[in-house]
């Protein structure tokens, strides 16, 4: 049982990794973005690209991809994040659900349709684990659990204390008085993109990581991190930790009931936590995003 | 010597023109007073001044330097600020931090954070709560403060005093002798003639969208001004009329 | 403009087909249009019915398929574009109707009519799901949808019945013999897409398409001058479950066998939205004609495999970010409705700027 507890949490570490980006973005601008999972699914297989290919160092291949992510989300936000942004939520829908299909299909067309992996290029790291009273914890978990708290932290700071923070808060406030007091709205909205495909490039390594992954795995990984958001309080980067586990615990605890369970174990939990949430309206965390601004 | 000088501007509310080609301009250490009635274009006037109404002709010069098509962020890096109307502050946020907004624009100058503290003293305590809980007097003095501490050549004020007790404006309105003296410019939209009066050292009055009238403060009588601001032919000033009852 | 004169107008049908330069004109002025494009239609109708006559199988099969596409498009069309709920989970619905079909025939019903009880019994089911969903807001509305499909999915392959993914078939069709089968699916697969096509104009012109109206204007005003915002929203998430339910169930009797994984795929909204969005989102005639568009596109180039899918998704983008009006709005626009019609102003019921408010008056 206690191995079950100890499996789900480090599991929801990985959930809570993957969505900090998602909720990072909509805290900031109010866009679900669909093509979240794809983007992550992207950013392991770049990974694996530069590992493989150029024989690079794994660990090096992270690091050169997550400045290619935040170029790429820089890139999102001007072509399609603000221009879709002024025709309403609809448009931002209809447009990353777009996106998502193109990028799915182009990785599918770049690397063909096997499974992948970067647990091969660990070494054996990728089965290393530590005993611990009994249990075995493997070690690629617990680093993705600590890199998540590591994330999240770091985010919440950058946003809390800096400059930085302070602008892009102001943006998501209210970026016609964020101009007003010199603040360049726009460019802080890119950044904010930018840091959150970094965080989508992270969570993309954490998976191949951890585990297989395909050209369109990013559809599982999209509802995950919705799902992780959405109980950890929908918009908030802190509750994303906490969604995330309880995610992570649902499906394990799922698993153990039945062969189908793992999925509808978080399904589940996900959708009960909606109702709570939409019947008393407490899980919900305060948003950064005025609704009228 | 003017450090703002606005000529023919033009501004736009889809097909309504609500700033109709308004030219002036204010030199160092003047206090301009804009007034008129409701819906006379004076807060779309300050606004398109301010690079946050963009539908706009016309030309904007800071101290020699065009601003025309600049965005808002580059007008106060300019050293252009604008206090907008419904103070407008990031209510997640605390005093400080709405002030450590303002600063970071990274214009030097005498006003800082610490500064507005001193200047506003009973903000002192409010550091760090949240704007919401803040009372409207102080708010203002954040928006004020929050508009001083990018250290600008030219503020614009709108509306400062709205909804606030006379001692409190009169406590808003402390630091325009100091702005004076330090040379700034400044453009106070007051809707309390008596008050535009005593603090300007010039009056523009707006009417649907032009400019009717523009003088010394101390040369327009308040008749002359009533009579622009609701377009009265002149010596036509006993038209009773139930707004002047928040004029005086 | 005022609410009520779409439907003063009851004796002109298709009225909004017309390119009226000033609305108020449009009763007097279309009649004869309206009669054309209503003869037009029921002429095509006719000539669909009778095509079996002189055709082969293969058509029919094809046909079968523009007809699924058509009950997608139009019944997410109303859901999307009308009451401005963007769902990217109505390839649950899809399933279950397949599921369901199996359920019924299984259970000893007929197999053509279980067809249509599934279509019901699902969208009996989205009543109650309506509670829940419908009071999420925008993109969590949005994946919401596609979680809630991917549970029906999980739960679908519990039933022993299917076998997991492996699947079953609809073994009661196979006692049909083949040319009758054809024959019966395809007229079923016409008189269903008519039977919505109608339904939804049906829909539009009551007072259901009143509030909708008035909804997308503004839902906060909506509400406060007495429209019954989620009973409106309910009664089009009803249908449109229903719809993606039937089309789901003529899928499966054309295809036989039913797998979950590509019942239940994501793929069916792509394909849906790239339908309503290149047709023209919150059109009547928009997503039907999308729906052409996307089967003929699939007809000629369905051969090229995934460049044809990035081709399906980066339109839907570009279509999204440089002409969301749709071809139908866009050829609306340049007769003459343009002045109102600035594209970027979509019918997210919560944008203020009534975009498409007066579009509305050439929609039905």
């Amino acid at each position: 049982m206690i191995d079950i507890l100890l499996q789900g949490v480090l599991l929801g570490g990985y959930y809570a990794l993957l969505a900090v980006g998602l909720a990072f973005l909509y805290s900031i601008m109010g866009i679900i973005n669909l093509a979240h999972g794809s983007f992550a699914v992207l950013a392991a297989y770049l990974v694996l690209a530069m590992a493989d290919s150029l024989g690079i160092n794994v660990w090096l291949a992270v690091l050169a991809v997550l400045p290619i992510m935040a170029v790429i989300g820089a890139l999102v936000d001007r072509l399609i994040f603000e221009p879709v942004q002024k025709g309403g939520q609809l448009l931002s829908v209809l447009a990353t659900f777009g996106l998502s299909v193109v990028i799915d299909n182009l990785i599918f067309q770049i690397w063909g349709a096997n499974t992948r992996t970067l647990a091969n290029a660990l070494g054996d790291l990728a089965w290393a684990s530590w005993e611990i009273g009994g249990l075995w914890v493997g070690k690629i978990s617990v680093y993705i659990l600590l890199t998540a708290v590591g994330l999240l932290t770091g985010l919440t700071l950058l946003i809390a204390r800096t400059p930085l923070g302070r602008a892009i808060r102001a943006t998501a406030t209210d970026p016609d008085t964020a101009g007003l007091v010199g603040v360049d709205a726009r460019r802080a909205r890119t950044i904010a993109s930018a840091l959150a495909f970094v965080a989508i490039g992270v969570a993309g390594a954490a998976l191949g990581m951890r585990t297989t992954f395909t050209p369109y795995a990013g559809v599982t990984q999209l509802l995950f991190a919705f799902q992780a958001a959405v109980i950890g309080g929908s918009t908030s980067v802190r509750g994303t930790l906490f969604g995330g586990i309880v995610l992570g615990l649902a499906q394990t605890l799922g698993a153990t009931i039945h062969t189908q369970g793992f999925l509808i174990g978080g399904h589940l939990v996900f959708f009960a936590a909606l109702f709570l949430r939409l019947q008393f309206g407490t899980l919900r965390l305060p948003k950064l995003r005025r609704a009228a601004a | 010597m003017s450090v703002l000088e606005i000529s023919d501007l033009t501004a736009r509310h889809g097909l309504l023109t609500a700033v109709k080609g308004v030219s002036f301009s204010v030199a160092p250490g003047e206090v301009v007073a804009l007034v008129g009635a409701n819906g006379a274009g004076k807060s779309t006037l300050l606004r398109s001044i301010a690079g946050a109404h963009l539908d706009q002709g016309g030309r904007v010069t800071l101290k020699g330097e065009d601003l025309t098509g600049c965005d808002a962020h580059k007008r106060v890096q300019r050293g252009l600020a604008l206090v907008p109307e419904g103070r407008k502050l990031f209510s997640q946020m605390n005093v400080w931090e709405n002030l450590c907004l303002g600063a970071q624009v990274g214009r030097s100058g005498d006003w800082t954070p610490e500064r507005i503290f001193d200047v506003f003293d009973n903000l002192q305590k409010r550091r760090y709560s949240a704007c919401t809980h803040l009372s409207g007097g102080e708010q203002q003095a954040v928006a004020i403060g929050r508009a001083l501490v990018s250290n600008p050549d030219v503020i614009m004020l709108d509306e400062v005093s709205l909804g606030l007790s006379p001692a409190i404006v009169d406590r808003v309105y402390a630091v325009l002798p100091e702005l004076r003296a330090s040379g700034t410019g400044v453009v106070v939209v007051e809707q309390d003639l008596g008050r535009a009066l005593s603090v300007a050292d010039r009056v523009i009055c707006m009417l649907e969208g032009e400019i009717v009238l523009q003088g010394r403060a101390d040369s327009l009588s308040r008749e002359e001004i009533i009579g622009a601001y609701f377009g009265l032919p002149p010596g036509s000033e006993d038209h009773a009329n139930p707004a002047m009852g928040a004029m005086t | 403009m005022s609410l009520s004169s779409p439907f003063s107008s009851a004796s002109t049908e298709f009225a909004h087909m017309a390119d009226t330069p000033t609305p108020a004109y449009r009763v007097r002025r279309w009649t004869p249009r309206a009669k054309i494009t209503v003869l037009l239609f029921a002429v095509a109708v006719a000539a669909l019915a009778l095509a079996p006559a002189v055709t082969g199988a293969a058509f029919m099969d094809r046909a079968v398929a523009l007809f699924v596409y058509i009950l997608l498009a139009v019944t997410w069309n109303a859901l999307a574009g009308y009451a401005g709920q963007v769902s990217v989970g109505q390839q649950g619905f899809f399933g279950l109707g397949a599921y369901v079909t199996i359920r019924l025939s299984d259970a000893g019903l007929p197999v053509f009519p279980s067809l249509v009880v599934a279509a019901l019994v699902v969208g009996a089911i989205a009543l109650p799901v309506s509670f829940v969903m419908l009071r999420l807001k925008e993109g969590e509305f949005a994946i919401g949808m596609w979680v809630l499909a991917t549970l029906f999915h999980l739960l679908v392959n519990l039933d022993p019945l299917i076998q997991g993914e492996t699947g079953v078939s609809l073994i009661a069709l196979n006692a049909v013999p083949a040319e009758t089968r054809n024959l019966v699916i395809y007229l079923m697969a016409l008189v269903s897409a008519v039977a919505v096509i109608s339904a939804m104009f049906l829909l539009l012109r009551s007072r259901i398409g009143a509030a909708l109206q008035a909804i997308r204007d503004d839902e906060a005003a909506a509400h406060s001058v007495g429209v019954n915002v989620f009973r409106t929203k309910q009664v089009i998430f009803v249908f449109a479950a229903f719809g993606a339910a039937l089309a789901g169930a003529l899928w499966l009797a054309g295809n036989v066998s039913f797998q979950p994984k590509a019942y239940f795929s994501v793929q069916w909204m792509a394909y849906t939205i790239f339908m309503v969005i290149v047709g023209g989102i919150g059109t009547f005639e928009g997503a039907i004609l999308g729906a052409i568009v996307f089967f003929l596109l699939e007809t000629f180039l369905g051969g090229y495999g995934v460049w044809y899918l990035l081709v399906l998704g980066a339109s839907a983008i570009v279509m999204a970010l440089g002409f969301p009006q749709g071809i139908w709005g866009y050829l609306k626009s340049r007769h003459g409705l343009s002045l109102v019609m600035v594209g970027r102003h979509l019918e997210a019921p919560e944008t203020k700027k009534s975009g498409k408010g007066s579009g509305w008056s050439a929609d039905g």
